[in-house]
């Protein structure tokens, strides 16, 4: 997994690239979000645009982000989810946590009308 | 493969071995990917069964292996146009499959862990756990739901 960083006013977007998998990727991803809070910055939206897939370890990795990031006053949207992964939502019935988005517009404009 | 397409092809077996490693997940992946797109499946019910091939070969490496790089996962292919099988080898001792129910999910919707098995289950049309030689096997089968069955094949034709 690979994470790319940027802002668009005042929302963190992650532009996540590869395969969420555990192993390094979890602590890539903490480390990634505790740092963002560090410096303030708890409205995230993580971009699964480049995703190839997710296993159950990486489904816990996004909890433990989404989590994270409540417990800080914060919140971790997502963008561009693929029909493969949507399928692992479903079935996992985690699309009633995660709050999707298929455009970037929508998901930053989506934090200014909280 | 365009016998395998026909339905009446023998199956074809592939057996892959790699280091219990996460970072060889993406090698079954792109096996079933490759190899499925030559058979009657859909894109989604190809990405149902890799994602349950993935949760299989996780549970190995990490459980069944230890995350022992040097010791192999196995991975048996065995696949026609009717159905596609995969089986999960690790060297571990397994679980008490009998006691668990594949089909609940944790009951913590927030749970980092714990949705492996039940993934699989719902993915896959069939789940069976293997004891072999000290090994340990989870066997995942899919099949397509709108095979090509119905299509002519050379006899019926001309």
């Amino acid at each position: 997994m690979k994470i790319k960083e940027r802002e668009v006013d005042g929302v963190t977007i992650l532009e996540v690239s590869g395969k969420i998998m555990g192993g390094p990727d979890s602590e890539l991803f903490n480390s990634t979000l505790k740092s963002l809070i560090h410096q303030g910055k708890s409205r995230v939206v993580v971009d699964l645009a480049k995703v190839t897939w997710v296993n159950s370890t990486g489904l816990g990795i996004l909890i433990s982000g989404y989590t994270t990031l409540k417990r800080n006053e914060g919140e971790m949207k997502l963008l561009n989810v693929s029909d493969r992964i949507e399928s692992i939502f479903m079935v996992t019935k985690l699309h009633s946590v995660f709050e999707t988005y298929k455009s970037e517009d929508e998901a930053v404009q989506s934090f200014a009308t909280e | 493969m365009t016998s395998l397409h026909r339905g009446r092809a023998v199956a074809v077996r592939i057996e892959i071995n790699f280091p219990s490693s996460h970072m060889f997940l993406g090698v079954p992946d792109a096996v079933i990917q490759e190899v499925g797109s030559e058979l009657p499946f859909s894109q989604s019910e190809l990405d149902e069964l890799s994602t349950s091939v993935i949760e299989a070969c996780t549970n190995a490496i990490e459980h069944g292996n230890e995350l022992r790089e040097d010791v192999l996962t196995r991975v048996d292919l065995e696949f026609s146009s009717e159905r596609f099988e995969v089986t999960v080898w690790d060297n571990g001792d397994g679980f008490d499959f009998e006691a668990r129910d594949l089909g609940v999910m944790p009951n913590d919707l927030m749970q980092e862990r714990g949705r492996g098995l039940y993934m699989m289950n719902a993915f896959c049309d069939e789940i069976d756990f293997l004891r072999e030689n000290g090994n340990f096997g989870v066997k995942l089968t899919k099949i397509p739901k709108n095979s090509d069955d119905d299509a002519p094949d050379d006899d019926d034709q001309g």
